[in-house]
């Protein structure tokens, strides 16, 4: 037997792995498999890492909140502090999205999206109402972070908005519960009405992040989201957005 | 009996409604969004309340804005152009530069225009003001303003800027899962800028260490008058400590807190510092539990108006190659 020939046994199951890794990764989305969808899209189950050239987000804020994990939260779960990023509404310069397994004997595999037009000018790729679950940001170019408009910093993470002035407003879009509850704080003060405090965040009318990569803990996208030339790719070994990133390769 | 009007009326008629018309357009509420100079449910929708009060917004600080121009005016507490946050209760920590160092050519950053709002304090000297986290527990704070904040492209090469909050410095009740944020450049970062004014809530024992050079530039005659050694003078006026020529200052000392004898010297002294003044930040260990940007022009409600409009907004903090991260502990 040739020793270059497909191994369909080993390729199945690699699909197969790859094929369920993809199903926990994208856990909903809202329609078809088309380039744009509505109105929900959710990405979970753990961490993934992604990358872009730029993200342009109007109304934007970045707050600290709790997620619980997907593994731990059969058996009561632990809670895991993020870095919150909500927008109302952005526009990026290419997308990748990728989550790396090692699956047994057959070592590790890349589950990869990318979307994007290959034009370095062109934000080409819009989502309204998104929040990122973020534990790691990297912004590897100058401006880097650049925060736009009217800045605030040190406002509790209930006090973020991502769409103000604008009925009606996204309810508490960071998550964080206003009244007491054990999971999310330690105790209970002001009559239960704990507030957000100890929960503190960043609000900007505009946050423009270049040339920018993280580790990725869950995303959701509540608005519409498009897409072009959306690849879903599974890949041999470490191929992920961030690897690729860190050697200086963006989408866009 | 004729229902029919005559020309003469028919044109009243018309003239009369076209009169209504422009009248009434007057009138009606402009499209525009309405300016939030007072708190409004609009740009602050969220709740932050205590239980007990029927205001929903009870627990929210009123943050007046720096006024434009050269002069150390802000707007009214009671009735200017504010901001109206729900405070975290977390303190932010930046820190740059060798805290102890004394090397005076080591320069972390540059600030321009740099006010302190003293006008109406309520608690340290009355020169800060009580402010209220989001459930429970207050600060005494300091207001300062700047016209922006510069960091040096080699300010790397003896401490770069960080950005930090830990959930655990906000008073109970605070996070389950204590957590840090840490945003760190590896290099300079810039906050103002053109068209901006940047607004900080200190404590008052932050501090910058500024040239000593600065000191005796800005109040040579008055140090001489008070015909004090110079390590007095240090001793007087360096009230977070100095080394060599490098001078740290604390925040509640640049607002001006004087009890009486050599501090209202010290007063006079360092009103200039705190009046508009341009300088050189060797370094700088600024807790603050608030910071906000606006438009030069403080008649515009940051809420509605941020500095360049809504749809190209100036540059109001620029970070670059940056790493943000959230770790729990």
């Amino acid at each position: 037997m040739s020793t270059y020939g497909t191994r369909w046994r080993r390729m199945v199951a690699a699909t197969t792995v790859g094929l369920g890794l993809l199903a926990g990764m994208v856990a909903t989305m809202g329609s078809s498999a088309s380039a744009v969808f509505s109105p929900t899209l959710t990405i979970n189950n753990g961490s993934s890492t992604f990358s872009s050239t730029n993200i342009h987000a109007a109304d934007a804020a970045f707050g600290t909140s709790l997620v619980q994990t997907q593994a731990a939260a059969s058996s009561g779960g632990d809670w895991t502090p993020v870095l919150r990023a909500g927008f109302a509404s952005a526009t990026m310069n290419g997308f990748c999205l990728s989550r790396v397994e090692e699956v047994g004997p057959l070592g590790s595999y890349t589950i990869r999206l990318t979307s994007g037009d290959d034009d370095p000018a062109t934000n080409e790729i819009s989502a309204e109402m998104a929040v990122f679950d973020i534990t790691r940001l990297r912004a590897a170019a100058a401006p880097g972070v650049n925060l736009q408009g009217t800045a605030q910093i040190g406002l509790a993470s209930t006090d973020l908005t991502t769409n103000p002035g604008r009925a009606p407003y996204a309810a508490n879009p960071m998550g964080v519960p206003q009244e007491f509850d054990s999971n999310w704080y330690q105790s209970s003060g002001n009559g239960g009405h704990n507030n957000g405090q100890g929960f503190t965040g960043i609000d900007a009318t505009v946050a423009d992040l270049n040339s920018v990569y993280g580790d990725v803990r869950q995303a959701q996208i509540e608005g519409q989201v498009t897409l072009p030339n959306l690849e879903i790719e599974l890949l041999p070994g470490d191929q992920s957005c961030k690897a690729a990133a860190q050697a200086g390769t963006f989408p866009n | 009996m004729s229902h029919e009007l005559t020309v003469g009326k028919q044109r009243l008629v018309v003239i009369t409604a076209i009169a209504l018309l422009v009248m009434s357009s007057a009138l009606w509420p402009s499209a525009d969004r309405a300016e939030a100079n007072s708190q409004n449910d609009s740009y602050q929708p969220f709740r932050c309340d205590q239980p007990g009060s029927t205001d929903a917004q009870q627990r929210r600080q009123v943050v007046p804005l720096k006024n434009s121009g050269d002069n150390g005016s802000f707007q009214s507490r009671l009735f200017g152009t504010r901001m109206f946050p729900c405070l975290s209760g977390t303190r932010w920590v930046l820190t740059a530069g060798e805290p102890n160092g004394s090397s005076t050519t080591n320069v972390a950053a540059d600030v321009r225009g740099i006010y302190t709002n003293n006008s109406d304090g309520n608690c340290d000297s009355n020169k800060g003001f009580t402010y209220y986290h989001a459930a429970t527990g207050s600060m005494c704070l300091f207001q300062i303003a700047f016209s922006d904040l510069v960091f040096r492209n080699n300010v790397a090469s003896f401490g770069a800027p960080v950005l930090s909050a830990r959930s655990t410095t906000a008073p109970a009740p605070t996070a389950k899962v204590p957590h840090t944020l840490r945003i760190a450049p590896d290099g300079p970062f810039t906050v103002g800028g053109p068209g901006v004014k940047t607004n900080l809530l200190t404590t008052g024992d932050s501090w910058v260490a500024i040239p000593w050079r600065t000191v005796t530039n800005l109040a040579g005659l008055l140090i001489i008058a008070a015909g004090l050694t110079t390590t007095s003078q240090k001793n007087t006026i360096c009230t977070a400590g100095w080394n060599g020529d490098s001078c740290r200052m604390k925040i509640r000392t640049l607002a001006g807190d004087g009890t009486g004898g050599w501090n209202d010297l010290v007063t006079a002294i360092l009103s200039g510092l705190a009046a508009g003044g341009d300088y050189n930040i060797l370094a700088a260990n600024l807790e603050f539990y608030y910071l906000f940007t606006h438009d030069n022009d403080a008649s515009k409600d940051p809420y509605v108006h941020p500095p360049g409009g809504s749809t190209n907004p100036l540059d109001s903090i620029q970070l670059p190659n940056t790493t943000i991260t959230v770790t729990a502990g």
